[in-house]
């Protein structure tokens, strides 16, 4: 029986830390990619209430250009421009049940120069809530980031 | 060698192979309107403006437009000769207005495009309307 004071710790070591995030990563899995780089970027949502979410809203980082989107069957799409036509936010709105997860993949340039890129997800729940992943908890709600090099 | 090659490239660029289209102009194709003072391009997907060209020259009466608009996409520092006021473009866009000068002729126009596509295609075209 380990010793009750390590009970907690070696319960935290156990769980899964990072399954209860809604990340950015490159389709590869990778928290960095390479400048000018054609990159396929893939935004995992689970939800972790028990209650479902509705809305996936991601505000597209200064310096990279959305090209393409994946389907997303289930979600419908809807984007905002700037004056240069390019993709500045995105928003899903589709269910994402209690116990599942979604992922939203697309294809972006980077920026030509080396950048840290900060994904910003906010995340709407049926009861109206919306978890923030934008740092402003940077502990729970961390925005994710991407080294471009 | 040349087979593996060709199978690594298209592994390694499986997300870059599409030939960007201009999916709309105004003034459109054949409109006839008072002298505007821009010229739009919209494109099908982001293009790096740095590494595209974009000009309006007077089309002469009689000139083939494709073969004027080649002449025109080759000529280097040709300010004076386009109606436009041959703005340095820089950056990704999904869209370009460029600037015409004021007080522009009666007569027909020609928009020219090259576009570097992501797949490193080149794809030119051209456009035309007339200044009332």
């Amino acid at each position: 029986m380990p010793h009750p004071r390590a009970l907690p710790l070696l319960l935290a070591l156990l769980l899964p830390v990072a399954a209860a995030h809604a990340t950015v990563r490159t389709e590869a899995g990778l928290t960095e990619s390479a400048a000018g780089k054609s990159e396929t970027y893939r935004l995992n949502v689970p939800t972790e209430k028990n209650i479902g979410t509705t809305q996936v809203r991601l505000l597209v980082p200064a310096g990279v250009t959305i090209t393409r989107f994946q389907v997303t069957p289930g979600f419908t799409r809807s984007v905002r421009l700037n004056g240069a036509g390019l993709v500045t936010e995105v928003i899903w709105k589709g269910r994402i049940a209690p116990l599942e997860y979604a992922r939203f993949f697309f294809q972006a340039r980077n920026p030509d120069q080396p950048a840290a890129l900060s994904w910003k997800v906010y995340q709407t729940y049926a009861d109206g809530s919306v978890v923030a992943w934008d740092d402003t908890d940077a502990e729970k709600a961390p925005a994710s980031q991407t080294t471009v090099k | 060698m040349r087979f593996l090659l060709s199978l690594l490239a298209a592994l390694t660029l499986a997300s870059a192979l599409a030939h960007t289209e201009v999916t709309g102009i105004t003034p459109a194709a054949g409109a006839r309107v008072v002298a505007p003072k821009t010229v739009t391009l919209t494109f099908g997907e982001p293009v790096n403006l740095r590494f595209s060209t974009f000009k309006v020259v007077p089309l002469p009466a009689g000139a083939d437009a494709a073969q004027t608009a080649a002449a025109a996409l080759a000529r280097k520092d040709d300010a004076k000769l386009r109606a436009d006021t041959a703005p340095v473009l820089t950056g990704m866009a999904a869209r370009v207005t460029l600037p015409l000068h004021s007080g522009l002729k009666p007569g027909t126009y020609l928009i020219l495009w090259r576009l570097l596509s992501e797949d490193g295609h080149p794809v030119t075209g051209h456009s035309t309307f007339q200044v009332r």
